[in-house]
């Protein structure tokens, strides 16, 4: 019995041994796989879109509702600039609970453009931004940004993300996923846009 | 049986640090499953995207996070790695390395499986998931090669 207990529970033994060669080895291959984590979640080499200050870069794109819409054609109005996909759950939330009230209230003196970029789910398509509108009562404008090149143009690179832009087309603030503080996030930009 | 020019102990040793590496990539997609706020960080395109994988429905399983099974897989493979590296030999029935391989090889089958379902189900690919895949496959080969 005792016998047996001693042989299921062994002692620890001297501890396998080392070597320099191996450590220098194992330190080049963590170097290798710290930097490829790096690249992967950072990736410095990504296009990183205008910042606050600068000119929001001119697009134009096919509305959901057919049509064209172009971003300079806004000149004189600051505009909410929100990209989005309409399968994030961030953007159902936001559209239901903040943007569509800010609409409410700012619609007279803000445009509002969402452009969708398709980045989860299902391939979006004008129909499916149409129920988006619908059910989240959000009837200003969509746009499909298909190719993605104005997502690149923008460094978007989650979503939601809204630009608050002035009325000489300069980003004013930008906003990254649903805010915490919701509605008064997004007032408090516009009130700056409108000079209040 | 060692490979020739590195040592048992080395081999171990790498072991616990491709485990490591592992723990924090799955830590990393268990945390950006929980932050639904924005998309993932490393979306490439539509199909290199973490971010298309993280809102598929095999990205949880009854609200847990899949990537949080990768955890728990590489901290075994981790304490396994380390116990050895301590002079246990043996572990209950076991060989400490046999545990390490046969934890190695579910690991392997597991992100195998999910593999798939990217390339096929889903159509996108999760670069970090991948990495993920080819650090337990790194030990099972160390395991399975060379620590026999």
């Amino acid at each position: 019995m005792e016998a047996g207990r001693a042989a299921k529970v062994q002692r620890p033994r001297p501890a396998p041994v080392v070597t320099r060669r191996g450590v220098r080895l194992i330190a080049a291959v963590s170097i290798l796989v710290a930097v490829v984590l790096f690249l992967i979640v950072v990736n410095p080499f990504r296009g990183a879109g205008p910042n606050v200050g600068q000119q929001a870069p001119d697009f134009t794109l096919s509305t959901s509702m057919g049509g064209t819409v172009t971003l300079s054609a806004f000149r004189g109005t600051p505009v909410l600039l929100e990209f989005m996909d309409v399968d994030c759950p961030a953007c159902q939330t936001e559209a239901g609970n903040v943007l569509s009230s800010l609409f409410g209230n700012y619609s007279g003196r803000i445009r509002f453009l969402s452009v969708d970029v398709s980045f989860v789910g299902a391939t979006d398509t004008d129909a499916r931004i149409n129920d988006f509108r619908t059910r989240y009562n959000t009837p200003w404008e969509y746009a499909l940004d298909g190719s993605g090149s104005v997502q690149g143009a923008y460094g978007v690179r989650s979503t939601p993300t809204t630009f608050i832009v002035d009325r000489n087309g300069v980003i004013l603030q930008i906003l990254h996923g649903s805010q915490p503080t919701g509605y008064s996030a997004y007032a408090a930009a516009l009130d700056v846009a409108l000079g209040i | 049986m060692a490979r020739e020019g590195l040592s048992r102990g080395d081999l171990l040793l790498l072991v616990a640090v491709l485990a490591a590496f592992g723990i924090a990539d799955s830590l990393y997609l268990t945390w950006q499953w929980y932050d639904t706020a924005s998309a993932s960080w490393c979306d490439l395109d539509t199909y290199f995207s973490c971010t298309k994988v993280r809102e598929s429905t095999f990205a949880a399983i009854g609200g847990v996070p899949t990537a949080i099974v990768g955890v728990a897989g590489f901290a075994i493979l981790l304490s396994l790695g380390l116990l050895a590296l301590r002079g246990r030999d043996a572990l209950g029935p076991w060989p400490t390395t046999r545990w390490l391989l046969a934890f190695a090889s579910s690991g392997a089958a597991i992100g195998f499986g999910l593999t798939l379902v990217e390339v096929f189900v889903i159509q996108a690919i999760c670069i970090l998931c991948v990495v993920g895949f080819a650090l337990v496959l790194w030990i099972l080969a160390v395991a399975g090669i060379w620590l026999r």
